[in-house]
This record gives structure tokens, C-alpha cells and sequence, in this order.
């Protein structure tokens, strides 16, 4: 079981929700992606969708306008 | 304290705005409202093309259809009554052309005009390049405009649907148009989420016992987990009537909260803006408009360096002119739209969560000048963006509005295949991606 960590700054919408769409075809059921976005928008669309595929998802600001979203890969 | 202080200034500015000029106050509030909307539900007109296509997520789009389902029945209550109808633009080839540009422009600099004024507002480097690609683009468009014959795209129509099917019969074709569009849209998102390949395999499944109990030590301090709150509340749960309206009232609540202080989802701030643009339309007496005045502000610009652009005939012709004076800072579209910007600001300042933002690559600082040119243009030519054609053009009832909805689509699906393999490919594969990361 191991995680994985996305670096999502600086990106323009969509893109962070690519990276994590792209990561999650790699993993395991379980494993976790952390992605880190200062994205407003992004951040919202990821944990949305996310838990609409059946992820689990954990947000946390880590800075102003800086979030980490962790997804836990669901069995769904 | 930050709530009072964001308060006090949006009063100040409303009181100075007053001397200023009569009714500038208002202009500055919607505008405030209008950006605070925005930010608080990520609505994007960008997405709500982009993402059913991208990724098959329509909750955008569906958002924006409950937006202009509010907003068609409160701007025909005020045109009803008052005999003052919305934005009932030309029709013609114009309508198309314009909306294929702008809605492939949009997708490569990640936002229309209402989104790019508010993400200017939440710190996006990335928005202020679109925007000054936004006024070059009005300028060129505007200058076009002047050159090109009258019959270059046909002859132009307005073309107000009650005055051609009856007020019921419109009413109706609308509102079932958007019930369609709003069913298809949530069968579109079912079924693509149905078969992201991101899903796990049976085969993983059996392999894995209980895995979200695994491994989650190191998720240290401060997470929060999306959706626990409703899972652990089990008596807002059931079906009964006592049950929905519990439900009622945890989700308003929610969603003031959210309003207050961080985020509401697409589709309440589709209700919210619905209703502000009715109260605007019926406030000033004309639906929201976000270009016209921009263009504006690209001819003061233009003047600023020498140039006459009030001269240009088209300018001449239109029926508001330009000011000749160019004092662009009486201009009630001034106020409106940075008090998009500064009511987007303002929803970040508060929430504690405004930064510079900057961009992360040349890639993007071109494609939000290019992308911001081609919408300038765009705008000019279907005379509104994604507000003023899209939003309000629908919601009076014009035909142009679905006309330029149904290009703005096709434009926007060769921006996805375009910013595919310029923008997010290159973006994606390059991007850094750490196993078993510190994380701090």
C-alpha cells in the first residue's frame, strides 16, 4: 500500500482533475493520491466527481488558497 | 472581523459611487454579488461545455440550465409587465461564427468572461493575461466590424420568440428545451461515470479487504472528509416528508454557511445567480452584460495611446456610441464588472484563501492571450459572451441565445481536442509525482 503525491500548482483548470483521473488507472484499491492545487475551482470539481466515482476524498488547506485532496482509490 | 471590514469597504465605494454618477451604486452591488456568486460555486461557463465532454461531468452544465430556467421565468414576469424586453440581439451567421471562437477560446484560457473577471479577482495571474488578450480581441473585433460590408453575414434578425409562437408557446418550447437538456445532461454524466476506466476491476476487489482501513495513519493533522457529515447524521436520512424537510433545512444552512465562508455547489449557485439576474434586470432595466462595456475599456486604452477609435464608423453607428469623452469610469458597465472582480475578491479575502497565483509555464501565459483574443473577438461578432448571448439571450427568450449556445458547444468541443494536445497533455506528463512523498 503506498501513496502517491501530485504537485497541481500553477496548473489551469482541468488539469489537476486530469493528473488525478490519469493516477487513479495506475493504483491499487486503497492506495491514497494526494494532490496539492490552488485552484479554487479544481478543488471543488475534484471532490465532487471523486466521490461521485465512489472515492473517498479528505481535503485539508495547507496555505491561503492552497488545498491538499487526498483520494483513496474506492472499490466502487 | 474580515467580513466587517470586506462590508465597510463595498459600502464606502457604494456611497462615493453615488456622487459619482446616479445609480452607479447598484451596478457596483450586482457586480459584487454577481463575482461572489461566482467564487463561492466555481460556476464556470467553461466548464459546463468542456466537462461533458472531457470528462462527462455535467454538473456545470446542469447548474447553468437551472440558472437560465430561473432567470427565463423572472426576466419574462419584468417584460411582461414593464414592456421592457432582455437582450434580443442580431441573428445571423455573425451568431454562429462568434460563438464557434469564443467557445474554442474559452477552453484554452480556462475561462469565458464572467470567469475570467472573477478568477482576476481570486488571484489568477493566468486571467489577467486573458483579459488583456480579452480587450485586444474586443478591439480587433470592433475594428473588423467597421471594415466589413453590412451583407457580409447575411442579413440579421431579432428574433424574440413570444412575438412569434405566443408567451405560452414560447414559455413552453423553453422550458421543455431545458428540461431535455437537463435530463440528457444527467444521463450523459451516469453513464460516462459508469465506465471510467479509473474503476477497479472485480478482480481487485476480492483482494483487498476493508482497504479504506488501511494506511491512513500518515494522513496527519487537519483533514476533513468530504461527505461524512451527512453519513453520520442518520436522521437526515429516509424518505418521509419529516425526512426531505430536515434535508431542506440542513442543506440551506449548509449552503449559507458555505456561501459565508467557503464553497456552495454549481447547482445552488445556478438558483443564486438565476435570481441575481433577475434582480438586476429588473433593478437597471436591462439583463447583465459584461463585453459591451469592455470594448468600451479597450477604446479608452486605444485612445490612451494615441488613437481614434471613437472615430471608426461603426462606433458612430451603434446606437450607445462612445462617449466622446471616453470617461469610461461613469460608465455603469465599469461598475458592474469590477464589482465582479472585487466581489470575487472579496468572497476569497474573507474565506482566507486569496493568493497570487501564478502560472506555472509560458504554455499558459500564451494560451490565455490567445484564448482571451479569440473570445474578445468572438464576443464582438455574436455581440455578448457566455453572459450577455448566452445567459441572458436564452433567459429573454431570443432565438440568437440558443443559436450561439448550440455553436459555443461545437467551439468548445474543438477547444477540448485542441487544449488537449497543446495544454493539459503536456501539462500531465510533465508534472511531478512523488511515491510515498513526505507530506507536511
Amino acid at each position: 500500500m503506498s501513496n502517491h503525491f501530485l504537485d497541481g500548482l500553477g496548473e489551469m483548470c482541468p488539469v489537476p482533475n486530469i493528473m488525478v483521473r490519469e493516477k487513479l488507472k495506475e493504483i491499487a484499491v486503497g492506495e491514497v493520491i494526494v494532490i496539492e492545487t490552488d485552484h479554487s475551482c479544481a478543488r471543488q470539481t475534484i471532490q465532487s466527481e471523486m466521490k461521485k466515482l465512489g472515492h473517498r476524498v479528505m481535503i485539508r488547506k495547507v496555505a491561503k488558497g492552497v488545498w491538499q485532496l487526498a483520494i483513496i482509490k474506492g472499490r466502487s | 472581523m474580515r467580513a466587517a471590514v470586506v462590508f465597510l469597504c463595498i459600502a464606502a465605494i457604494a456611497v462615493v459611487l453615488s456622487l459619482v454618477g446616479p445609480g452607479l451604486y447598484a451596478h457596483w452591488l450586482f457586480g459584487i454579488t454577481f463575482g461572489w456568486i461566482l467564487h463561492r460555486a466555481g460556476f464556470c461557463f467553461v466548464a459546463a461545455v468542456r466537462d461533458p465532454v472531457l470528462t462527462g461531468s455535467t454538473a456545470l452544465a446542469r447548474a447553468v440550465i437551472v440558472s437560465i430556467a430561473i432567470a427565463t421565468f423572472g426576466f419574462s414576469i419584468i417584460t411582461i409587465y414593464t414592456g421592457e424586453t432582455g437582450t434580443v440581439a442580431p441573428l445571423g451567421w455573425n451568431t454562429v461564427l462568434g460563438g464557434l471562437v469564443f467557445g474554442t477560446g474559452m477552453v484554452i484560457a480556462g475561462g469565458c468572461v464572467s470567469g475570467t473577471l472573477m478568477r482576476m479577482g481570486d488571484g489568477f495571474v493566468m486571467q489577467w493575461l486573458a483579459f488583456a488578450g480579452l480587450l485586444a480581441g474586443s478591439l480587433i473585433g470592433t475594428r473588423a466590424g467597421c471594415l466589413w460590408s453590412a451583407d457580409l453575414f447575411g442579413p440579421t434578425t431579432r428574433v424574440f420568440l413570444p412575438h412569434h409562437l405566443g408567451w405560452s408557446g414560447a414559455l413552453a418550447l423553453q422550458y421543455l428545451a431545458l428540461i431535455g437538456l437537463w435530463l440528457l445532461a444527467l444521463r450523459w454524466e451516469n453513464r460516462c461515470f459508469a465506465q471510467v476506466p479509473g474503476r477497479s476491476e472485480p478482480a481487485e476487489i476480492s483482494n483487498t479487504e476493508e482497504p479504506e482501513e488501511a494506511d491512513l495513519d500518515w494522513l496527519d493533522a487537519g483533514w476533513v472528509e468530504i461527505g461524512a457529515a451527512e453519513t453520520e447524521a442518520p436522521d437526515a436520512a429516509g424518505s418521509s416528508l419529516g425526512g426531505f424537510l430536515r434535508r431542506a433545512r440542513a442543506g440551506v444552512k449548509s449552503s449559507l454557511k458555505g456561501l459565508l465562508t467557503d464553497s456552495v455547489t454549481p447547482a445552488v449557485g445556478g438558483v443564486l445567480l438565476g435570481i441575481a439576474a433577475t434582480a438586476y434586470f429588473a433593478t437597471v432595466g436591462r439583463p447583465w452584460g459584461i463585453t459591451t462595456e469592455l470594448t468600451y475599456w479597450a477604446s479608452g486604452v486605444w485612445r490612451l495611446l494615441g488613437q481614434h477609435p471613437e472615430e471608426w464608423p461603426c462606433f458612430l453607428a451603434s446606437s450607445r456610441g462612445i462617449p466622446s469623452d471616453l470617461r469610461i469610469f461613469t460608465h455603469p458597465g465599469t461598475a458592474l464588472n469590477l464589482g465582479t472582480i472585487c466581489g470575487a475578491f472579496f468572497a476569497s479575502f474573507v474565506a482566507d484563501q486569496w493568493r497570487l497565483r501564478l502560472i506555472k509555464n509560458w504554455r499558459l501565459g500564451v494560451a490565455a492571450l490567445a484564448g482571451g483574443t479569440m473570445m474578445g473577438y468572438g464576443s464582438r461578432l455574436s455581440m455578448g459572451c457566455n453572459i450577455g448571448a448566452l445567459f441572458s439571450g436564452t433567459s429573454s427568450l431570443s432565438l440568437h441565445g440558443w443559436v450561439y449556445l448550440v455553436s459555443l458547444v461545437a467551439g468548445g468541443t474543438v477547444g477540448v481536442y485542441l487544449a488537449r494536445i497543446l495544454l493539459f497533455n503536456p501539462a500531465v506528463k510533465t508534472t511531478t509525482s512523488r511515491k510515498q512523498a513526505g507530506l507536511s
